[in-house]
């Protein structure tokens, strides 16, 4: 009688020690928002940044309501189609228990991570009405769609075995490839490249809030690695340690990468998004690899970011902010690394191979429906600022304030 | 017996550096063109008269109180070397300087919003000369090409013509604003294109700049054509 006493207030006390940790998490996870608005809002120049910030803030809210109505079930309600495609209920949940309702929470703030990241690549010249259209497409479709396919019990790369703890593919590929979908059908900003194929620089106004935006994005993801065990359990010491080492060996890899490989031009901003590199590829294994691998992740990460980066400018694919080098690209690396670095398991051709078709199969479905995601909202707005827009910035052209009202003198009086 | 040039700077000097920091643009324009005008050939001049005269000539406050010539009194008591700059070193001008050397259009017959306009556009114009002597041509050129696609008025479009077939720095456009702003916004996107999207923000705000020292710029900005 005392026994099962002692195990029912034990059970109790898990129970509320996950939904503490769950908690947090999000809410560490919410932070990364701030995080992305400040990297990418310092990346861009002064008359475009408060632009940057509404479209963080603005995806992050209508992806919550989009998410709520329909991603949500899509993505984890109950799979009948037999093909493991996609979910058909818990729409609109408002009859769940109480541990729905947190990992609807959290996962709401994951939807709202794979649109953020779009924001940042396509900043300066995207009109602000067409990018808050496919952000819903995305936080709607796009997302859990291929997030059924990894994360709901029946989806079809569920059933084979893909190994994506915590969304280096269904997060942050997904927001690669549909910020690389959207520089294809945008094109680049006016002169980023010239007749010549020379590329010109277009520096951010605020690097040191670059630098703030990367420890925040980096504080936050302990909670999006961490909270993906859904539990307080003693995994979260591991995992924790290797989305640190792997962040901090994506910044090692970055600089030897460039030292050695390129220019050796070691600009803050890069060196960030090295950090960033190393934080996105540890996220689909870090729960399934030792710490050792996690370190040779990370740095692996940090040198493809240098050639991911190199890779873009090279097709004239104007990336304000890196993020298909980051988080496209170092995405499906990571993928990749959770398959090749398994613990007990590693180099096993089997789940390698199923790595692969994951890696794939993320790449084709979302750069695919973005793409047509964007030629769809393309009939109904123009995607693109007008020249003068972008000539005076988006701020006043699009929101009619400004970020730095006593410097910029690009507005009129 | 005429007065020399150090004189006449150092008068200059005195009722520049005597007004309040506060004073407008225009307003210390008119107090040097009235001490020009009135003591340029006197070689004695009498302050309490000069300030005398500005208060009937213009109207403004700076020189309606007693504390304007108190303030010459105490300038005047300094040595040369402390009294402040010479406001010819510091004022616009507009149509001065040498256009051939700067590049900046001499904008003889234009006043209010055709003068701000048009020094903001031969800023912009003499930045690009600036960049290589050979840019003028096409600069010119790709507004010719553009002239057609920019829906401007016919006496608009005609002016922008033959600015772009002229290489006299003199020629003048005029417009309403939304035409006025495709020409500025067709020299943004050709400097992109030439310079890159840095260099043109830069530019254009140097412009603008310039042109908002002008007096005119008061009642008409030039950022009002961006």
């Amino acid at each position: 009688m005392e026994t099962t006493n002692i195990e029912m207030v034990s059970e109790s006390l898990q129970t509320n020690m996950n939904f503490l940790w769950v908690a947090v998490c999000a809410a560490l996870v919410f932070i990364m928002q701030a995080g992305f608005a400040m990297l990418e809002s310092g990346m861009v120049r002064s008359k475009n940044s408060i632009n940057v910030i509404m479209k963080n803030l603005t995806d992050m809210c209508f992806g919550a309501l989009v998410f709520w109505g329909v991603g949500y079930g899509i993505m984890f309600g109950s799979v009948t189609d037999g093909w493991g495609l996609f979910g058909t209920d818990t729409f609109m949940l408002s009859n769940g228990n109480s541990w729905d309702y947190m990992v609807m929470t959290y996962q709401m703030l994951f939807a709202a991570t794979a649109a953020t990241v779009v924001s940042g690549a396509l900043a300066e010249r995207i009109r602000f009405g067409a990018y808050v259209l496919v952000a819903i497409l995305i936080t709607a479709v796009i997302y859990p769609v291929f997030g059924c396919w990894v994360w709901n019990d029946g989806g079809w790369l569920n059933q084979l075995g893909f190994i994506d703890f915590a969304g280096s593919s269904v997060v942050h590929s997904v927001g690669g490839w549909c910020a690389l979908a959207g520089l294809v059908v945008l094109g680049p900003r006016l002169g980023r490249f010239g007749q010549d194929g020379e590329v010109r620089e277009i520096g951010g106004h605020n690097l040191p809030l670059v630098a703030f935006g990367g420890m925040i994005l980096w504080f936050g993801w302990f909670g999006f690695n961490g909270g993906s065990t859904q539990e307080a359990s003693s995994d979260i010491g591991g995992i924790l340690l290797n989305t640190h080492l792997s962040g901090s060996a994506g910044v090692v890899g970055f600089v030897l990468a460039k030292t050695i490989f390129s220019d050796g031009k070691l600009l803050m901003t890069d060196t960030v998004n090295g950090g960033l590199a190393g934080l996105v590829a540890i996220t689909a294994g870090c729960a399934s690899m030792s710490p050792t691998y996690a370190v040779l992740t990370g740095l692996c990460a940090g040198a493809i970011c240098v050639a991911a980066t190199a890779m873009c400018l090279r097709m004239k694919w104007d990336d304000a902010v890196g993020a298909v080098g980051v988080h496209g690209v170092c995405g499906a690396w990571g993928t990749l690394a959770a398959g090749l670095f398994l613990t007990d398991n590693m180099f096993n051709m089997d789940i390698i191979t199923v790595q692969l078709i994951g890696m794939a199969t993320c790449a084709v479905w979302t750069f695919t429906t973005a793409w047509v995601a964007f030629k769809l909202v393309s009939i109904i707005i123009d995607l693109r600022v007008s020249t003068t827009d972008e000539q005076r910035g988006l701020d006043f052209s699009e929101h009619h304030e400004v970020g730095y009202p006593e410097f910029q003198a690009t507005l009129h009086n | 017996m005429s007065v020399s040039t150090e004189e006449k700077s150092l008068r200059r000097r005195i009722l520049f550096n005597s007004l309040d920091k506060g004073t407008p643009v225009d307003i210390v324009q008119s107090a040097i063109d009235l001490l020009e005008n009135e003591y340029g050939d006197q070689p004695e001049i009498r302050y309490t008269e000069l300030v005398k005269k500005l208060r009937e000539s213009v109207d403004h406050p700076a020189f309606k109180s007693g504390g304007l010539l108190g303030r010459i009194m105490m300038v005047r008591n300094k040595s040369a070397e402390e009294i402040g700059p010479d406001p010819v070193d510091t004022l616009p001008k507009p149509s001065g300087g040498s256009p051939m050397a700067s590049g900046v259009a001499q904008l003889t017959g234009l006043e209010g919003r055709d003068l701000v306009f048009n020094t903001l556009f031969s800023h912009i114009t003499a930045a690009v000369i600036q960049r290589g002597q050979d840019n003028d041509q096409a600069y010119r050129e790709n507004f010719l090409r553009e002239a057609l696609n920019m829906n401007l008025s016919q006496e608009c479009g005609s002016k922008l013509v033959a600015w772009a077939k002229s290489s006299a720095a003199t020629s003048s456009i005029s417009g309403e604003d939304a035409e006025l702003q495709k020409i500025v916004n067709t020299a943004f996107v050709w400097m992109c294109g030439k310079f890159g999207p840095v260099d043109a923000d830069k530019i254009l705000l140097r412009a603008v700049g310039m042109a908002e020292q002008l007096p005119a710029a008061f009642d008409h900005s030039p950022r009002k054509f961006l």
